[in-house]
């Protein structure tokens, strides 16, 4: 229902409104994010047809508040799971996602949960893909490791 | 009723509906038009002017595709027989339209310190926990509706008027052009207290497949008028 009535499309207008420059009060700003990131991944979960609807959000969430948390991750995360065709269609936003996490400072507690779902990609369901594991290992470990990853 | 019943129930229902609305000549751009339409389109084609060609294709692409379209659309279709699902719809549609209008003008207030940006700030909280609630509780419902989409899957796979072939004329992303060009909305849900309605439901759709494509003739002819022949 949620999905017919676009729910999901009114949600990401708010969270693509980045307006961080003009942003007086972080905390109230970052808790309407969240709490809007908390909806969709309630909304995506188990539920193929609405982690389609939302997959051409997938490089605007990483873009928009991937370094900061917030739920965007796991979103992302809950997007591509379940499905190894939708790994393939968000590949290259994936690749983004490795880069923008290297960035992270090691010290950063965010710099382990971004890498826990990095296995998001790995499994279908239960079961691991082999190719989409070797893609993974062959993205961060290709890498110059100027921040490195280990 | 079991499941299955049900499943070949509806889908006799829909069949029946679904064969005489195509047949319906009111409704056919062939039967209307003077003369042979795919002639025309395909004459269209042949202009060297490059938004009439797309059009002109468009249009062939739509004219031939309506079976398919007309089964996507309905599958979109949500049929809600309990009065509380009727309710909650109405609830959820109503706290829409506020978070649409908030999330409209959310670069007056996200993140703003004044009393008033406080105010809706929280009041968007509140509805994004609300629809996270709604989620929560029908996660038992989603299962349900899942089952009995599987098992009308099942049926209509068993019947060759829905064997439509995925990706058959749609676009280069997998998208049928009927939902790619279209410029109005079309209401996706719908309450039924008698099924009945199911064929109103079918006709306003198809309805909405033809306004298109005669949109994109009118468009065509305006293309043509500019053009120097």
């Amino acid at each position: 229902m949620l999905r017919n009535l676009e729910a999901h499309e009114i949600v990401m207008t708010v969270i693509k409104q980045n307006n961080e420059r003009g942003v007086e009060n972080m905390e109230l700003y970052q808790k309407v994010i969240k709490s809007g990131y908390s909806m969709l991944i309630r909304f995506v979960r188990n539920n193929k047809p609405n982690q389609r609807s939302l997959l051409g959000y997938v490089s605007t969430v990483f873009k928009e508040h991937g370094s900061y948390g917030l739920g965007s991750t796991q979103l992302v995360g809950e997007i591509l799971r379940d499905d190894p065709t939708l790994f393939q269609k968000g590949y290259s936003d994936f690749k983004d996602k490795i880069d923008s996490i290297e960035m992270i400072p090691t010290t950063s507690l965010l710099k382990s949960t971004q890498l826990h779902y990095l296995s998001v990609f790995m499994m279908y369901k239960e079961d691991p893909i082999m190719d989409n594991q070797i893609a993974v290992i062959t993205e961060l470990t290709q890498k110059d490791n100027v921040n490195t990853i280990w | 009723m079991n499941v299955d019943a049900k499943g070949n129930i509806m889908t006799l229902k829909i069949n029946n509906v679904f064969e005489r609305l195509l047949d319906d000549k009111k409704l056919d751009l062939e039967e209307l038009s003077w003369a042979d339409y795919v002639c025309i389109n395909l004459d269209l084609i042949l202009y060297q002017n490059e938004g009439l060609l797309n059009k002109a294709f468009a249009l062939l692409i739509r004219f031939h595709s309506q079976r398919k379209s007309l089964l996507d659309l309905l599958r979109s279709v949500q049929m809600l027989e309990s009065d509380q699902a009727i309710d909650t719809l109405r609830n959820i549609e109503l706290t829409l339209t506020n978070l649409r209008r908030m999330a409209q003008n959310s670069e007056f207030w996200l993140g703003q310190t004044d009393r008033e940006s406080i105010k809706t700030s929280q009041k968007t909280i509140g509805i994004f926990d609300y629809l996270s609630g709604l989620l929560t509780q029908s996660e038992s419902d989603e299962d349900m509706f899942e089952n009995d989409e599987l098992t009308i899957m099942k049926h209509a796979a068993e019947n060759p008027f829905l064997a439509v072939e995925e990706g058959k004329n749609s676009d280069s992303h997998g998208n049928t052009p009927i939902s790619t060009n279209v410029s109005s909305r079309l209401p996706h849900l719908t309450y039924y207290s008698v099924t009945g309605q199911m064929k109103q439901t079918c006709r306003n759709r198809l309805l909405w497949i033809v306004r298109v494509q005669i949109q994109s003739i009118k468009e065509c002819l305006e293309i043509l008028k500019h053009m120097k022949l």
